[in-house]
């Protein structure tokens, strides 16, 4: 097995760009999720892993096998990349049974018929669904035809398995239950995947590494933990899970990345930085409002602020506040119900500096600040 | 729709005229365009009606110019086809001109709704009497005239038909040598051609919608071009090409190369029966069969053309009964040995023998009966209009 490289590529649809400029790095045996908002171009650039999409530019190896070059005009056709895929639709052939679903891609590497019942058997032993062979699709329920739909994309032993949202059409409840197996598949087979989703929880639950995408291009690339706690940029920051943002400058720059950015009103904040910035420019504080406390009556330190609760909503869990506060409205989660005149806590190292810019990706790179 | 405009506070009437009759543009148009076509291309009716009063039409020239005058004046007769392709190309264009952005006409959207009728209240006993009244002006009452005059020697107001019962005229066109061929090769043509033309039109309609071929575009339109070609064109198109392109000379006047003409002009028919099969099979389908090791035309045999089976057969039986009915591109084509049906009718009636030509036209409305009962009860096929 080899690692999947992926450079940048650029497609163009009608004269939009779907996918410009995605460069990445899937290793061996690694989880990786394709996570942005529907048209960010995750799709593509997994149809272009795929040889479904013929890219206008960039290249795809695995290993050193070259699947796409546009520079030297090397593009291997879909059948011939040795990829499992698994559709939304899951696209289970319907006048196949899932004997005949599963052995099709065995059939076309000219298996022996012998090795094929062997391997239809192993495959619908390992996903729990022996017995099923003489079915068809229209008799198996949601979740089994998105098994059967793994166990075709797997049965023929691809080198990498690419997965379009498998799990978007089970209801919640399956859903849950189907993220804990497939990733606990995807460990066992030790197979290099690629998950593509816009369902973030989803992303942090499945993957080893997320990438994160709008309108085309890589807004981060990190962990699940990176990206939720330290996102780069206020798109990523406010796309997985919620966040506030407050607007200020940098006033002063301490020890070990802690800055104090003064917000509107001259209200001092100390915050944690992931790049380098310099007094006096503008930034963006991002904070999560599971990570603000509400205290009613608490002592005054620093980075408090008042507020006063305008709306909330029951969450089961929790809470969830929109609070009036001097420097706008925050939004807070608390696991106790509040009302009237609070004081809120912004933890110093939970309030992350980010540059000022929308894209995100001016200013400095994260790996210049951060340890 | 129709329950929105009623709920915006539009009457029945005026939601038929503002809301259906609007969505239904497209249809009528293109029904508009073909109904123009075919009554461009007509012969058998001008021929039989028309010209005995003096009365010529475009067809029954063309057909006098090619077929009855001693010398056949060729050229002539391909001028005046490239007349009417200009104008039929010019009918089409604007035929797109007017459904410009055809998406505005998608109705379909996968969700289930049930018709709902409309109630007409009073009228409804005169719309039905005028429906039934059509039918039975349109297709009872020729029905039973044939079957009436195909069974008698003579058939007139002033005798009592049956008197002079007879089935000599069947006698006729199943002895007579020439006429029993004609019944034979248009079974032929339509059960062989049909279903190698339904299968070429099927593989013209994947290309042109589920593959990366560049001029697939181009196909769409080059499919449903012969829509717009009357069938006695056709027919000359045909003839010069077996004329001119060395070869090819050797199918002329066979029902090969009549087969090959009855194909490229139904292309549009297994086109338009084809194609929303397709739209309805998801592209996921294919995408998986190519992803999971098929090549194109794997995934063509194993996954599309059975999951398109039913159309397949529904476009069969439709492409059997055209091609046994047709005749209109078969007049510049055949010779003896391979008469068609449609043909043999024609030159009976030249000769003035009403009785066979009826008898010929009961044979073929049991054949295409029968057919459509095969089609129905063994290939489950449901076929409409």
């Amino acid at each position: 097995m080899a690692e999947l490289v992926v450079e940048g590529l650029r497609k163009r649809f009608d004269g939009v760009l779907a996918v410009d400029g995605v460069s990445f790095t899937v290793r061996d045996g690694e989880m990786v999720t394709l996570l942005g908002p529907s048209g960010c171009g995750k799709s593509t650039t997994l149809n272009c892993i795929a040889g479904l999409e013929v890219p206008d530019e960039g290249v795809i190896k695995f290993g050193d096998r070259i699947l796409t070059d546009t520079r030297r005009g090397i593009f291997l056709r879909p059948e011939a990349r040795n990829v499992g895929m698994v559709f939304q639709s899951y696209a289970l052939w319907p006048h196949m049974t899932v004997f005949e679903n599963l052995a099709f891609g065995l059939r076309m590497r000219r298996v022996p018929q012998a090795e094929i019942r062997r391997r239809i058997e192993w495959i619908l032993s390992l996903l729990q669904l022996e017995g099923f062979e003489h079915r068809y699709p229209h008799q198996l329920s949601g979740g089994q035809q998105q098994r059967i739909a793994l166990a075709r994309a797997l049965v023929y032993e691809p080198s990498i398995l690419l997965l379009d949202e498998p799990l978007s059409n089970l209801d919640a409840k399956l859903r849950e239950q189907a993220r804990f197996w497939l990733r606990e598949l995807q460990q066992r087979l030790r197979i290099t995947a690629i998950y593509v989703t816009h369902d973030q929880a989803e992303a942090l639950a499945l993957s080893d590494r997320v990438v994160v995408m709008n309108r085309g291009r890589i807004m981060a690339i990190g962990t699940p933990r990176e990206i939720y706690e330290l996102p780069p940029n206020p798109f990523v920051a406010d796309f997985i899970g919620s966040c506030n943002f407050l607007h200020g400058h940098i006033e002063t720059i301490g020890e070990a990345n802690r800055i104090t950015v003064k917000l509107e009103k001259g209200i001092p904040l100390q915050a944690s930085a992931l790049y380098r910035f310099s007094p006096g420019q503008p930034v963006i504080v991002a904070v999560r409002p599971q990570r603000i406390r509400i205290h009613t009556d608490g002592p005054k330190e620093t980075n408090t602020l008042p507020g006063k609760v305008e709306s909330g909503l029951y969450l089961g869990a929790s809470f969830q506040y929109v609070l009036e506060t001097p420097v706008g409205t925050l939004r807070v989660e608390a696991t106790e119900p509040v009302q009237g005149e609070v004081t809120l806590y912004l933890p110093p190292e939970w309030c992350i500096v980010l540059p000022a810019s929308d894209s995100g990706d001016e200013g400095g790179s994260p790996a210049d600040a951060a340890t | 729709m129709e329950d929105a405009a009623r709920i915006a506070g539009a009457g029945p009437l005026r939601t038929l005229w503002r809301v259906t009759l609007p969505l239904l543009r497209p249809a009528l148009l293109y029904s508009g365009l073909l109904t123009f076509i075919a009554a461009a291309e007509v012969l058998s009716i001008p021929l039989v009606l028309g010209t005995p009063v003096g009365i010529e039409l475009f067809s029954s020239f063309l057909y006098k110019l090619g077929i009855v005058g001693g010398t056949t004046e060729y050229g002539m007769i391909a001028a005046a086809s490239v007349l009417v392709l200009v104008f039929l190309t010019l009918l089409i264009a604007l035929q797109e001109r007017l459904l410009g952005g055809r998406r505005r006409f998608v109705t379909v959207t996968g969700r289930a709704t049930r018709a709902r009728l409309l109630s007409l209240g009073r009228i409804r006993w005169a719309a039905a009497a005028w429906c039934w009244l059509y039918v039975f002006l349109a297709i009872i009452l020729p029905l039973v005239g044939i079957v009436a005059q195909s069974f008698t020697a003579f058939l007139s107001p002033f005798m009592n038909p049956l008197e002079v019962m007879t089935l000599d005229h069947y006698r006729l066109i199943f002895g007579h040598s020439a006429y029993a061929r004609s019944i034979l090769n248009s079974f032929l043509i339509a059960f062989a051609g049909g279903a190698v033309g339904i299968l070429f039109m099927a593989l013209v309609t994947l290309v042109a919608f589920r593959s990366d071929f560049p001029l697939r575009r181009l196909l769409i339109y080059v499919a449903l071009y012969p829509r717009a070609i009357p069938g006695i064109i056709v027919g000359i198109g045909f003839l010069w090409t077996f004329l001119l392109l060395p070869g090819l000379g050797a199918l002329r006047n066979t029902i090969l190369g009549l087969t090959l003409a009855f194909i490229t002009r139904y292309i549009p028919y297994g086109f338009g029966a084809v194609s929303p099969a397709v739209f309805r099979v998801s592209e996921e389908m294919d995408r998986a069969a190519r992803v999971v090791g098929a090549s194109w035309i794997t995934t063509i045999r194993k996954v599309l053309l059975p999951l398109l089976r039913e159309a397949l057969f529904g476009g069969y039986a439709l492409l059997f009964i055209t091609f046994l009915k047709e005749y209109a591109s078969a007049v510049f084509l055949f010779a003896r040995g391979s008469e068609v049906m449609g043909t043999t009718m024609i030159e009976l009636w030249r000769q003035g023998d009403s009785g066979p030509v009826s008898a010929l036209a009961v044979v073929q409305v049991v054949l295409t009966l029968l057919w459509l009962g095969i089609a129905r009860g063994v290939l489950g096929v449901k076929v409409y209009g």
